[in-house]
């Protein structure tokens, strides 16, 4: 299939049932808001190593959030609620609570609740208070700068992460204007996030590795060193893949995702350059979601 | 569908409980509704004997008309809206549990008492023991949100313990006795023996006099505050009286049993 001059390979993209949780951070003004959203999604790429999975959303503007100031809305994902629930107890207590100006509210309403600041309001020694408004609660905690605002659940829904597609391009320079333009794309689309560095990776990986220990290593089929010494999936003119990963709350979030930034790169100047749109899978039977590149981009 | 709308059909002498309401999402049909027997003097009646009804959500009811001898609106009731134009009489939304209840006049004492959640706007006054301890309850407010735009009556918000309470009107005498926690906005004047035995809970007042045992918080910035009042307004719909006001914070008691804290505004 050829979309408006770039070759979409007839594969898809292997995604697996994640749970989500949406938390909103606000400061005084969006640069301090930024801070604590960049130290909180900080080593939150991918679950093998990290516990989670975490991006910003989007930014929110004054009016979109809970306390009327600046703000960001920030998704994190887990394989397990444990995981979940330490992470963000962990994240929070770090990267929020340590962060001048900042409050953290729940993102997202459910039945599944999870601790958000439940936890962390022992640190006000007892001087800690709580104030429930409807039916909502939130803890005061006394800080040095006053006090930390933080809302004592957050909602955990079910959600998929993995969703992705591979850029193949002639050269690394074209491969990353190529991913960058279409992480630019979806940076403020809703319910998704992209949590690898930039958006983008480089580091593709397989199930299983030669060495007993470890539980996934380098996709050589796309790698174009290897090319000539393995079973390789690159047509010749390859020499730089990359690819985007995209965790969303629904399929059809990232279903979208992947299509709007299939489309931005093919109306950029770039698109000369790509050899092919490809995607990352298992196989089919690890992931029990399957994105397939050709039925998103009809 | 269209509000159930209820109006006294004749004048009435005696006492009537309206508790009957807070059941009426229960009913299949307005037909079953309407033949509901209530007591009225020492007979029984059908709602239709008594009351002209039209429309026919049962979930949101409406009073036209209402006197100071319906009792008992809103009492225990679950997930209803229910407005009310006219003076109403004793035990307005006590113990409520969910839902709204809109007053369009004023009402009679033990309003809002024991209320355990849901919203309450009284858009007249309200009379003594409002929100405080039902006779068969040791608690007040246990949890919710109410609105009075006129003044409050003596003995109210006893032994609150948790709740959102403003008050655009003045508050008479020994209000928020031994009050456990909650949130207080008094817009107007208090009367005298304000919060004895308190024990915690916020208060946000213009009288002085109120933090004579208490010492002032430095002039810190509280998150809190901008936010308190931005969900307020958002549950209200309508400015908060507080909002570009100068508050000082008062914490820390001579009685160290008492946590509670003062925001102190000038009018």
């Amino acid at each position: 299939m050829i979309y408006k001059g770039i070759k979409i390979e007839n594969t898809f993209a292997e995604a697996f049932n994640m749970k989500a949780s949406r938390i909103i951070v606000t400061a005084d003004n969006a640069k301090w808001a930024k801070h604590a959203c960049d130290s909180f999604t900080g080593f939150a790429t991918s679950v093998i190593a990290c516990g989670v999975e975490a991006g910003i959303e989007t930014e929110l503007k004054q009016s979109e959030t809970p306390d009327n100031r600046p703000g960001y809305s920030i998704l994190v994902f887990s394989m397990s609620r444990s995981q979940l629930e330490k992470q963000l107890e962990t994240r929070v207590g770090q990267c929020i609570l340590t962060c001048p100006t900042t409050a953290v509210f729940s993102g997202m309403s459910g039945e599944d609740m999870i601790p958000l600041g439940k936890n962390l309001r022992y640190f006000g020694d007892g001087y800690q208070i709580s104030k429930k408004i409807l039916n909502k609660r939130f803890w005061r905690v006394p800080v040095m700068d006053g006090e930390f605002l933080c809302e004592e659940t957050t909602a955990r829904v079910p959600a998929i992460g993995g969703g992705n597609f591979l850029v193949l391009s002639k050269n690394r320079e074209s491969c990353l204007k190529a991913c960058e333009i279409a992480v630019n794309e979806i940076k403020n689309h809703p319910n998704i996030i992209t949590p690898f560095p930039g958006g983008v990776v480089r580091s593709g990986s397989k199930v299983g590795s030669k060495y007993k220990a470890l539980i996934a290593s380098t996709n050589d089929a796309f790698c174009p060193t290897l090319k000539s010494i393995t079973k390789s999936d690159l047509p010749k003119s390859v020499s730089c893949v990359m690819e985007i990963v995209i965790n969303g709350l629904t399929s059809d979030d990232i279903s979208a995702a992947i299509c709007k930034s299939i489309k931005a790169i093919s109306q950029s100047k770039i698109k000369k350059d790509i050899i092919t749109i490809s995607a990352g899978n298992y196989g089919g039977k690890l992931g029990q979601h399957h994105f397939h590149l050709r039925k998103i981009m009809k | 569908m269209k509000p159930l709308t209820l109006k006294l059909k004749q004048k009435i002498t005696y006492r009537i409980d309206m508790s009957f309401l807070s059941d009426a999402y229960k009913y299949k049909s307005i037909k079953h509704f309407m033949s509901k027997k209530i007591i009225y003097g020492n007979q029984e009646f059908k709602v239709s004997e008594l009351f002209s009804v039209t429309g026919n959500q049962l979930n949101n009811i409406v009073i036209k008309s209402a006197i100071p001898l319906m009792d008992n609106i809103g009492y225990k009731q679950q997930g209803i809206r229910m407005n009310v134009y006219g003076n109403i009489g004793y035990s307005f939304g006590k113990q409520m549990v969910s839902g709204s209840l809109v007053l369009h006049g004023n009402a009679l004492d033990y309003a809002a008492s024991g209320m355990k959640g849901g919203k309450i706007f009284i858009y007249g006054n309200a009379g003594d023991y409002f929100g405080a301890k039902p006779n068969a309850g040791n608690e007040g407010i246990l949890d919710g949100f109410i609105y009075v735009k006129g003044n409050v009556g003596n003995d109210s918000f006893q032994r609150v313990r948790r709740g959102n309470i403003i008050i655009d009107g003045n508050i008479g005498n020994d209000a928020c006795r031994e009050m456990i926690s909650g949130s207080i906005l008094i817009k107007g004047s208090i009367g005298n023996s304000f919060g004895i035995d308190i024990k915690r809970g916020s208060i946000f007042i213009k009288d002085r006099k109120l933090t004579r045992d208490y010492t002032q918080s430095n002039d810190a910035e509280y998150n809190f505050i901008k936010f308190y009042l931005t969900q307020l307004k958002s549950i209200l719909k309508k400015k908060i009286f507080l909002e570009k006001k100068k508050l000082k914070r008062y914490y820390g008691n001579k009685d160290k049993n008492n946590l509670s804290e003062i925001f102190l505004f000038t009018a």
